[in-house]
């Protein structure tokens, strides 16, 4: 890399700073304002989490400009993520319609007393 | 004898990438992963009974944490400055730019040992519900983090040329030593449950005596000692004071154990530049991993 290209890097790095330090400040702000539903809330927030999570990765860690190799690595590791992440969805998807195997479930339908199983209860069918 | 790491400055053809940064790239794969695991555990409590998150969340200190990122995302841009000043062949600018990657990583524990500390004497403890579960659990592992970033910048600022490789481990035994006279605090367990605590205080005296006498072997035996027993009491004090005590003690045993300068700057000016670089990469991760966790656990 010649000096000059390092030179002109060097704005580029405060201004991502700056940038970053905005975006902080941004999500911090985000909270007191009510989107409607908590997905939207958590939506805006992780947008503005991958925005900044997007400009380290591109421009702190040279990802903008990189070898196809760490690609290749980095996607990988991406849909396995992708999958760990979407496990639980599953699992909570499956619970909701089958309600034997999933206790919390169950127990919502007992909201009236409290949330507790009567008499300790505990054997398929009671609920 | 001297044997060549191959590919360690050149790029390899097949992977147009010199070897250190695969490793560290495959390392960063591997640690998504363990990141991963901690929130999508942290998806399936929350979906499952989000109370005790919502009451949770409300206790903790935003202002705090704000400032937390603001201190972690100053110290990643100090570093790749420190990266560039490299490039550019200006030293001193590497050594400040470095030495306020230091500072701020420093800032960075103290100000969370704060937030820990008002926690833990508060009774909330990781089974105090879920959420402080996953609370210590995310930003407990993100500290370790931290405090492994701290021993390699701590070593890249250090074994930089032959002049700055200075002993400095008395200067480390006066902090620590100094570290006693901050409040060390009582902690969730209570002292007399932990042998470890008396073992502490068996070693600060002899700690005392190496600032006094040249005594070569337990020089070298005892940091690395108190370390352990620093661990292993991790739960009996609570103090500030126990906290800088551990960190700086750690950078006494890397100064005399690990700091055989092999690669400085001067030897091999590339392989020191790719290392600084490697050592980047990790530390620019700690950070997009707090970018995604403050606002996961803090605010949401």
């Amino acid at each position: 890399m010649s000096g000059h290209n390092i030179e002109s890097h060097i704005k580029v790095y405060w201004n991502v700073f700056y940038a970053l330090l905005a975006f902080t400040a941004l999500t911090v702000g985000v909270t007191y304002i009510e989107f409607g539903s908590v997905f939207w809330n958590f939506f805006v927030g992780l947008a503005i989490a991958s925005i900044k999570g997007y400009l380290v990765a591109a421009y702190f860690m040279h990802l903008n400009d990189e070898s196809k190799t760490i690609y290749f690595i980095l996607g990988i590791s991406v849909i396995f993520l992708a999958v760990m992440m979407s496990i639980p969805m599953l699992w909570r998807s499956s619970a909701a319609n089958n309600k034997e195997n999933y206790i919390p479930y169950a127990i919502e339908d007992n909201h009236d007393i409290g949330g507790y199983v009567k008499d300790g209860k505990s054997k398929k069918g009671d609920y | 004898m001297d044997i060549e790491i191959p590919y360690n400055v050149e790029e390899r053809k097949d992977t147009g990438l010199y070897n250190s940064k695969l490793g560290i790239w495959l390392f960063l794969a591997s640690e998504i992963m363990l990141f991963g695991a901690l929130f999508s555990s942290y998806i399936i409590l929350r979906s499952g009974d989000p109370l005790p998150f919502l009451t949770g969340q409300a206790k903790l200190n935003v202002p705090l944490a704000t400032l937390n990122t603001a201190v972690l995302i100053l110290s990643s841009v100090t570093f790749v400055m420190s990266w560039v000043s490299l490039k550019l062949q200006n030293f001193t600018r590497y050594r400040m730019y470095m030495g306020i990657t230091l500072i701020c990583s420093i800032l960075f524990l103290v100000i969370k040992y704060f937030e820990y500390e008002t926690k833990l004497s508060n009774g909330y403890t990781p089974s105090y519900s879920n959420f402080y579960a996953v609370y210590f659990t995310v930003t407990g592992l993100h500290a370790i983090h931290i405090i492994g970033g701290i021993f390699v910048n701590y070593y890249l600022w250090k074994v930089f040329d032959s002049r700055s490789q200075m002993q400095t481990s008395k200067i480390f035994n006066l902090i620590a030593l100094f570290c006693l006279l901050l409040p060390w605090g009582n902690g969730i367990y209570g002292y007399e449950t932990n042998i470890g605590a008396i073992l502490l205080f068996c070693c600060f005296s002899s700690l005392l005596i190496t600032q006094f006498e040249e005594l070569s072997q337990f020089k070298y035996i005892l940091p690395i000692f108190i370390t352990i027993i620093s661990f292993y009491s991790l739960f009996t004090f609570t103090g500030i004071g126990y906290y800088l005590f551990l960190i700086f003690n750690s950078l006494n045993v890397i100064d005399i154990f690990l700091i055989k300068p092999n690669v400085t700057y001067e030897a091999q000016p590339e392989n020191f530049t790719n290392r600084v670089e490697v050592a980047g990469l990790y530390w620019h991760f700690v950070d997009l991993v707090w970018i995604f966790v403050f606002p996961s656990i803090y605010l949401l």
